[in-house]
């Protein structure tokens, strides 16, 4: 535990449960030392006799067996972890043991996610600004900071680039690029504070690399994100911040709804069922695919700057 | 501290227990210790513990008397019968004649005589239940009781505070040991109704589980009573750096201070519980901090709680909650090394 003078007192723990009940106990202690000093002088237990009960064997059985999960004490913020492949990383991190933050515009949704993965909710929306400073707030009230942001709100807007409106292109890049650079540098931020370097993940798309017909609007923000996520790399490799990104393709999700599924497969003159299996292995991929290569960049500890492709094998869309 | 009791409260949790199966006097056990362990100011997070002796069927389909006792790993606020696994009584309490028992041979012992073989470990105070003879014996870590005992003079206050109805157990670790001397000390005083035990806590006992349930009550009210009318100071307040800083802006650095302890190459992490109150503000605030938070932890099943929720050593840090990052962080490295220096943490790794 950690006490600070006026201000209160932290419990410390490898999740918020075990943080908690280290708070509890604290809490307990400040009343019983307080109503000790104040009818005497608070004498405990002696130093030795404490640490014979604390190594004691029947104490340390106790704390045998349960294995520590990878990412136990690790704080992870999803963005649009209200479905699809946010919902599926939440649930690829909160499995490997990590504490994990819900954010989604739709509150409703983040709070399911978050009650499936005993996380935090945020209902917030990305593109505002003041909506994210609060959601950041809230995030470390509840476990005291981050180390893995991952960015992954965004939405697929389309038209003929020389015919699509202004507006639709602004709103596509305020959502699929400008929010993923506002999230990822209140994260920085955050990470800079605690001085443990951290991970910052990103969901492009093969869009960025490998665009589409008449998919512009979506596509080029996409293409800025994965800049930004170099330019991330390169900016904060040196205080330990890594930076990488996953370019999926052809995901069910509420963004490629079965509508927009039976666009994209027309525009690329193909059934919806070879659409959706049009790549070298043949098998559609799924959000879980997606969670898991996150999970994978998050644990490499060597690698920045990079982006992983999830969508069953495309030489197209491949990274030159 | 006032007694939750309800007769028709205890009476439908013994008529919803015997739909399945499970007799009076552990439903009622299991409606007392939920009172006691739904009270923060008596237990906390599967700290005590309670047992009522009774009768169970073996395979045989004959009645021997069992005790039945709080199990590890199970929370009185919450208990149900699984958690207050059945050992037999009678080799329990053949051990009294022995001079020594290791924890072991203790555990194995209690593993052995246990009716369902998959029940979860008896508790470690079992013994110390078995060697008392009346019917229920309840046990908590009452902070009011703590706060008398964890005193240099703890025996004279526990004498003052509650004349001759309790007996006074010096600290002994759980176990065997401490099974024989509080046993050996009601012995010696049959009229007592609980025992006050020094650093650790306070044990009622009776013939029914109101009684026993009450007892705790009313003991732990006397303490409350002497703890409002003793007060003989307050906590002096320091005189704290403006602007301080708020909860938000210090966690982080807490959190990357924490982590900065783990080996190098391993990136453990932590999540942080913040708490404040005019309690919690007035301890952590006091000129003296640094002395009253460092002597120690107030009962010795804390240790043990904090240890294993923490994984690791449990000690208090105190830094400076000025608006100045770089000075909290000095502060935090400064205790952080010292707990890395601490004893315990050189003999855990050799």
């Amino acid at each position: 535990m950690v006490l600070v003078p006026g201000i209160g007192l932290y419990g410390v723990g490898s999740s918020p449960a075990a943080s908690a009940i280290v708070a509890d106990l604290a809490e307990n202690a400040v009343r019983v030392v307080s109503d000790a000093e104040a009818i005497g002088r608070f004498e405990p237990l002696c130093e030795a006799d404490a640490f014979d009960v604390e190594y004691w064997s029947l104490e340390q059985a106790k704390l045998k067996g349960a294995a520590v999960k990878r990412f136990a004490g690790h704080v992870v913020l999803v963005t649009g972890a209200g479905s699809g492949i946010g919902r599926a990383t939440a649930q690829a991190f909160a499995a490997e043991g990590a504490s994990v933050a819900a954010l989604d515009s739709d509150g409703a949704a983040a709070l399911r996610v978050a009650e499936e993965v005993g996380g935090l909710a945020l209902a917030c929306d990305v593109t505002k600004d003041r909506a994210l400073a609060d959601a950041f707030g809230k995030l470390v009230a509840r476990f005291g900071g981050l180390d893995i942001l991952v960015s992954n709100a965004g939405a697929a807007w389309q038209g003929r680039i020389g015919e699509v409106s202004d507006a639709a292109l602004r709103a596509s890049f305020e959502l699929n690029f400008f929010a993923h650079q506002a999230a990822a540098k209140a994260a920085v931020h955050l990470l800079q504070q605690q001085g443990t370097g951290g991970v910052l993940l990103f969901n492009i798309s093969k869009q960025a690399v490998n665009p589409g017909p008449d998919f512009g609007p979506y596509g080029l923000p996409k293409a800025a994100t994965l800049a930004l996520m170099r330019q991330y790399a390169i900016d904060y490799g040196r205080e330990g911040i890594r930076a990488n990104g996953v370019n999926a393709d052809r995901v069910r999700t509420g963004l490629l709804s079965d509508e927009m599924l039976a666009k994209r497969a027309a525009a690329r003159g193909l059934s919806e069922t070879a659409y959706m299996a049009g790549n070298l292995l043949q098998r559609e991929v799924t959000a879980a695919d997606v969670a898991r290569a996150f999970v994978a960049l998050a644990k490499a500890r060597a690698t920045t700057g990079h982006v992983v492709t999830v969508d069953g094998g495309n030489t197209a869309a491949a990274l030159r | 501290m006032h007694s939750r009791w309800s007769d028709a409260e205890a009476e439908r949790t013994i008529a919803r227990y015997a739909q399945i199966g499970i007799n009076a006097d552990v439903a009622v056990r299991i409606y007392t210790t939920r009172l006691l362990g739904s009270d923060p100011l008596l237990v906390l997070h599967g700290g005590g513990n309670t047992s009522v002796k009774t009768q169970a069927q073996d395979l045989f389909g004959t009645l021997q008397p069992v005790l039945c006792i709080k199990g590890s790993g199970w929370d009185m606020g919450s208990i149900e019968p699984g958690g207050l696994p059945a050992v037999l009584l009678e080799p329990l309490r053949r051990t009294q004649q022995l001079a020594a028992l290791s924890d072991a041979e203790m555990v194995h012992f209690l593993r052995s005589n246990l009716i369902d073989a998959n029940a979860p470990n008896p508790s470690v105070e079992t013994l110390l239940h078995a060697f008392l003879p009346h019917k229920f014996v309840d046990h908590t870590h009452a902070s009011a009781v703590l706060s008398l005992v964890d005193q240099a003079d703890g025996r004279a206050r526990v004498a003052e505070t509650f004349a001759g109805d309790v007996g006074f157990v010096p600290y002994v670790i759980p176990g065997f040991r401490l099974a024989k001397l509080a046993a050996a000390v009601v012995a010696q005083s049959p009229g007592i109704v609980g025992l006050i035990l020094d650093k650790h806590g306070i044990f009622t006992f009776a013939e029914t589980a109101r009684e026993a349930y009450e007892r705790m009550i009313a003991l732990v009210s006397r303490a409350e009573a002497v703890l409002a009318a003793k007060r003989v100071r307050s906590l002096v307040p320091a005189v704290l750096p403006q602007p301080l800083a708020t909860p938000e802006a210090i966690a982080p650095i807490v959190r990357g201070a924490c982590a900065g302890l783990a080996p190098p190459g391993d990136d453990r992490r932590v999540v942080l519980t913040f708490r404040s109150s005019p309690l919690i503000l007035a301890y952590v605030s006091g000129a003296e901090l640094a002395q009253y938070s460092q002597r120690g932890v107030v009962n010795q099943e804390q240790a043990a709680i904090a240890a294993a929720a923490a994984r690791g050593r449990a000690r208090c840090i105190q830094v400076s909650g000025a608006c100045r990052r770089r000075r909290i962080r000095r502060a935090l490295r400064r205790g952080l090394r010292a707990l890395q220096r601490a004893p315990c943490r050189e003999q855990d790794q050799a």
